[in-house]
């Protein structure tokens, strides 16, 4: 039996263009009512909680009784240097491993597709995708402890080497650059797979007329493969950019924001003021957070789309 | 009997039985006690609930240990949605920080009025001072913790050294340390955060010489550059830099870092508190460490330092606050106070049984060991916490880059953080 004939029809002239559409297609939005009501239960709510605490003194936000103070936690939060600073810091580690993550997983991706690589393939992308579905807790204690200073796996590779200690994470900038190169590991293999999906579906006749006319590989690379890559570069760029705007795990695991406050990113310094009972606060720095990861993500987003058309 | 009678006096009996379960149900209260002590903690309030339940018939304890974290916004938490445990049991200062993030303590001053005389009299007031906040008394305090240095008893003899009395004789122990063993520091420490750099490393060296403030004085002075601390303080970066007797991961590490090093015996010297001993009497470093006063510094007054003051705080939604109250003012009794001696080691009665106590434990109770109390500046300034984030961001920089002219570095560091209390203190 279709809908059709269980829901009672209106007239054409009662309903506006945008209800007609969803009329048509009143089977499909109906399965869709259940997951859509799960969703805005289990997503949109919470977000919207969320964003409800910012707006409320921190003794009361769990009370009875919650008292409303307006945007106070908003003007604590913008007037703490220590938030401001930690933004900056965010900004700067999110820019970094956006960057150094979608080109590697290009360069990976391009020797990965490349034909002459005829033996190993499989073992080659296993290799690189293993570290995307290792539990990261586990993997980043490990990762700790080949940083350490005392008994750490790297230093002991590089003095055998005859080479400069790391300073692992006792430095400011070693433990950004530690935790860049984790991050790294963890999630470069994700955008590969991303890229090599995206590689099988290029229109080979376009390479082969590019090398009949003459392109060198660099032309080719540059002038038509590239610009057939354009989703899995839009995918991956704003995908890596929420991933490490909300930067958290490896620094909860690793640094716990330190040294001297050097890696204490949005999400932990919202994580460590929610541990001192500063609800509003911490909603507050979440709130920030939340719109700044959209509106970077949608703004790339669109930006990339719009140079794509 | 005829089958009336019996029918009849059995519902009687029965009658008398529900009655008598009911009673016993509406008498039976089980306390709720939430805290980050452990196993020794869990052990002691068990035996001290036993005692206390031989007056009060039908009131059993549970206490559920956590981690510090956790205990923390856990305790928040329930108290501002009503489902609060009967007690807290915790270090002063943390108490005091949930009273101002919830403002939902009670105040305990007439439960401790109603304790014995004799009971009160051994509590002194740095005791009632770290209790009292805004005019309240927040906890029956009940445990002195209080801490001492300590030195592996082996490694002293297989370097041919006694224990270290003075800074030199610490940094020549020390590097001997080093020198016997691959891949061993002379000094614990640990310096992952504020609390831990300043509260546990700085101020604690200060402390134990003598010292009754370490960042900011009585009333609110920043005095960092005193000639004193000046000196502890240049004395505690240089482990770290010129000295180098601590671990590079330390400007990282918190308390259970540290501990990992301590018990693991990758370090010749470290703090010890009369809570560690119990644990440490039975496993690593197993009473291979002698303890004494902190080394001194300078012209410094080697001493024992009271850390902290622990007790018994009843939030005001406590389900069964009264009979809460009467089990804080109970950590009193003498009784009370000798198990909190052998358990865990802090006590504030004088009085005790002390010689069955383990060698480990028996320096903090000695008579006539120099205590020095720590200040209570966390609590007595709103402002603290987040001066000491500040001056931990400078002592950081300056373990990172040091300077060539300590004295120097000093006195513009000095001139900055009181730039900085001035504005913390107008905000």
């Amino acid at each position: 039996m279709s809908s059709a004939l269980t829901l009672p029809r209106l007239s054409a002239r009662a309903r506006p263009a945008l209800g007609r559409a969803m009329w048509r297609h009143r089977s499909l939005y109906l399965f869709l009512l259940p997951f859509a009501a799960l969703t805005a239960v289990f997503g949109i709510w919470p977000i919207g909680e969320g964003i409800r605490v910012a707006f409320l003194d921190s003794s009361t936000a769990l009370g009875n009784a919650p008292a409303y103070v307006g945007f106070a936690n908003f003007a604590t939060v913008l007037s703490d240097p220590a938030f401001v600073s930690s933004l900056w810091r965010t900004l700067l580690f999110t820019f970094v491993s956006v960057a150094l993550n979608v080109t590697l997983a290009l360069v990976l991706a391009l020797m990965l597709a490349n034909p002459l690589l005829d033996r190993g393939r499989t073992w080659f992308k296993l290799a690189i995708f293993l570290p995307t579905i290792t539990p990261d807790v586990a993997s980043f204690i490990v990762w700790k402890w080949m940083f350490n200073q005392d008994f750490g796996a790297v230093n002991h590779a590089l003095d055998a080497l005859g080479l400069p200690p790391f300073p692992g994470i006792t430095t400011t900038g070693g433990a950004f650059a530690t935790l860049v190169i984790v991050e790294l590991w963890h999630h470069v293999g994700l955008y590969t797979l991303i890229f090599l999906t995206n590689f099988q579906l290029l229109d080979r006749s376009l390479d082969e007329a590019a090398q009949i006319d003459g392109a060198n590989r660099w032309q080719r690379l540059l002038r038509v493969k590239l610009p057939q890559l354009k989703p899995a570069i839009t995918v991956n760029t704003v995908y890596a950019l929420i991933e490490f705007l909300k930067t958290f795990t490896v620094v909860f695991v690793i640094t716990k924001g330190g040294p001297n406050f050097s890696t204490n990113y949005l999400s932990y310094y919202a994580y460590s003021r929610f541990n001192t009972g500063a609800y509003g606060e911490a909603a507050a720095m979440a709130t920030v957070l939340f719109a700044v990861v959209f509106g970077m993500a949608v703004t790339a987003y669109w930006a990339m789309e719009r140079e794509a058309a | 009997m005829s089958l009336g009678n019996f029918r009849r006096r059995s519902l009687l009996i029965a009658c008398a039985l529900v009655a008598s379960l009911a009673a016993r149900a509406a008498d039976a209260q089980q306390l709720i006690i939430w805290h980050d002590k452990g196993d020794d903690g869990i052990r002691m309030i068990q035996k001290m609930a036993d005692l206390f339940a031989k007056d009060h018939p039908g009131v059993t304890v549970r206490s559920i240990s956590m981690p510090t974290d956790q205990w923390f916004s856990r305790s928040v938490a329930a108290l501002n949605t009503n489902t609060a445990p009967d007690i807290l049991f915790n270090d002063g200062f943390r108490l005091v920080q949930i009273q101002q993030q919830t403002k939902k303590l009670s105040d305990l001053a007439a439960a401790m009025k109603q304790a014995p005389d004799a009971d009160r009299a051994f509590l002194n007031d740095g005791d009632m001072s770290a209790a009292t906040y805004q005019g309240q008394v927040l906890m029956v305090p009940f445990q002195r913790v209080i801490t001492a240095w300590g030195a592996r008893k082996s490694w002293l003899e297989k370097a041919g050294e006694q224990y270290p009395k003075t800074w030199d004789d610490l940094l020549r122990v020390g590097k001997k340390f080093q020198e016997m063993n691959k891949g061993v520091y002379g000094v614990a420490m640990q310096g992952g955060d504020p609390s831990s750099m300043i509260g546990a490393g700085i101020a604690m060296l200060a402390y134990g010489n003598g010292q009754k403030h370490a960042v900011v004085d009585a009333d609110g002075n920043v005095i960092i550059d005193q000639p004193e601390i000046a000196k502890v303080t240049i004395d505690y970066l240089k482990l770290y830099t010129t000295d180098k007797l601590v671990s590079p991961e330390t400007v990282n590490q918190t308390f259970t870092d540290m501990y990992q090093l301590i018990e693991g015996g990758r370090v010749g010297m470290f703090r010890v508190g009369n809570w560690n001993v119990g644990k440490w009497d039975k496993s690593s470093p197993a009473g291979d460490y002698v303890i004494g006063p902190f080394p001194q510094i300078g012209d410094g007054t080697p001493s024992f330092v009271v850390g902290s003051i622990r007790g018994m705080s009843v939030p005001t939604n406590s389900p069964h606050a009264d009979v809460a109250k009467q089990f804080a003012a109970f950590m009193l009794t003498k009784a009370a106070q000798q198990i909190s001696l052998e358990d865990m080691g802090g006590v504030v009665r004088s009085d005790l049984d002390t010689s069955n106590l383990t060698p480990g434990l028996k320096p903090f109770v000695a008579p006539g060991i120099k205590l020095q109390v720590a200040d209570n500046a966390v609590t007595a300034f709103p402002w603290d916490l987040k001066l000491e984030a500040a001056y931990y961001r400078m002592l950081i920089a300056a373990i990172s880059n040091p300077p060539s002219d300590w004295d120097a570095w000093m006195k513009d560091t000095a001139g900055k953080l009181r730039a900085e209390a001035a504005n913390l203190k107008k905000s």
